[in-house]
């Protein structure tokens, strides 16, 4: 399983771009029973907001022939370099940055790093890693 | 007036989210965009392999974050979030409730680390996480 999925390392998915709404993240507050500053100008994303768009790993996944319901989600790491506001365009893409086969008790596990920048008129504003396992029988 | 200084130890005390319903995770299934069927359906979950519904990891993930912005703004003019990061160590069942605590871990002038832990009602813990602040 490693050798092919190894063989994808590095391989992009295609860039996507999503307008933020205020809608948006009032909705995301909702669903964690968190306070949301109300008006639109003012109204920044939560940390684990940038979740809504995960659209760059499902597309490498499914490139890779995974199923995300066939897969774990070990970690999640955000990096910010500034605010995520209502009215900003932003754009989005991951990369297989790696993959790691590990031999565990239960038999072989791969560990797929997924990294996604975020830009906002060709700034970074955030960079996303999520670490994927696939156990042996899990992988397509 | 500014907050005093924040410090070393200084606690999130534990609060509580749940018992965790359909409702819940239907919610956020629509707001994140995961329509993964594991959390809203008990067929696609037992296909899989799971005993019962389970909640979004990032649901959990989501909760720290959200008590660890609220414990910081008393000192959000001082300290910015930099970064933050989940560990998922245990699955969230239906009628779950989370208890969602923190401490202070370090504080020097180049940032502050404050660690957040949700354990279920057995008291294991099922995520943790890590969020970084820098000096503004």
């Amino acid at each position: 399983m490693e050798a092919d999925l190894k063989s994808r390392e590095h391989s992009k998915s295609s860039v996507s771009s999503e307008v933020i709404t205020a809608d948006r993240i009032r909705a995301f507050c909702d669903a964690l029973g968190a306070e949301c500053s109300s008006s639109d100008r003012d109204c920044v994303a939560p940390p684990t907001f940038l979740t809504c768009f995960r659209q760059g790993e499902l597309e490498l996944l499914d490139s890779i022939g995974l199923k995300l319901q066939n897969v774990l989600h070990g970690e999640q790491f955000y990096e910010f370099e500034s605010d995520i506001r209502a009215g900003d365009e932003v754009s989005i893409q991951t990369e297989l940055t790696n993959v790691l086969d590990k031999k565990g008790g239960s038999g072989r596990l791969c560990f797929l790093s997924l990294e996604t920048l975020f830009s906002v008129k060709g700034n970074v504003v955030a960079k996303s890693k999520t670490t994927i396992v696939v156990r042996e029988k899990g992988a397509a | 007036m500014s907050s005093p200084a924040i410090t070393v130890g200084a606690t999130i005390e534990p609060t509580y989210f749940g018992p965790i319903k359909i409702e819940h995770l239907s919610r956020y299934a629509s707001a994140s965009g995961d329509f993964n069927k594991i959390h809203t359906d008990l067929d696609a979950a037992r296909e899989v392999g799971l005993p019962g519904i389970i909640a979004h990891g990032m649901l959990s993930a989501g909760l720290l974050a959200e008590r660890a912005v609220q414990f910081m703004k008393p000192w959000q003019e001082e300290w910015k979030l930099h970064s933050f990061q989940t560990r998922f160590k245990g699955m969230v069942f239906l009628e779950d409730t989370v208890g969602l605590s923190g401490a202070v871990k370090s504080v020097s002038e180049e940032g502050l680390r404050l660690d957040l832990v949700a354990k279920n009602q057995r008291g294991e813990t099922v995520t943790t996480a890590t969020a970084m602040y820098r000096k503004n």
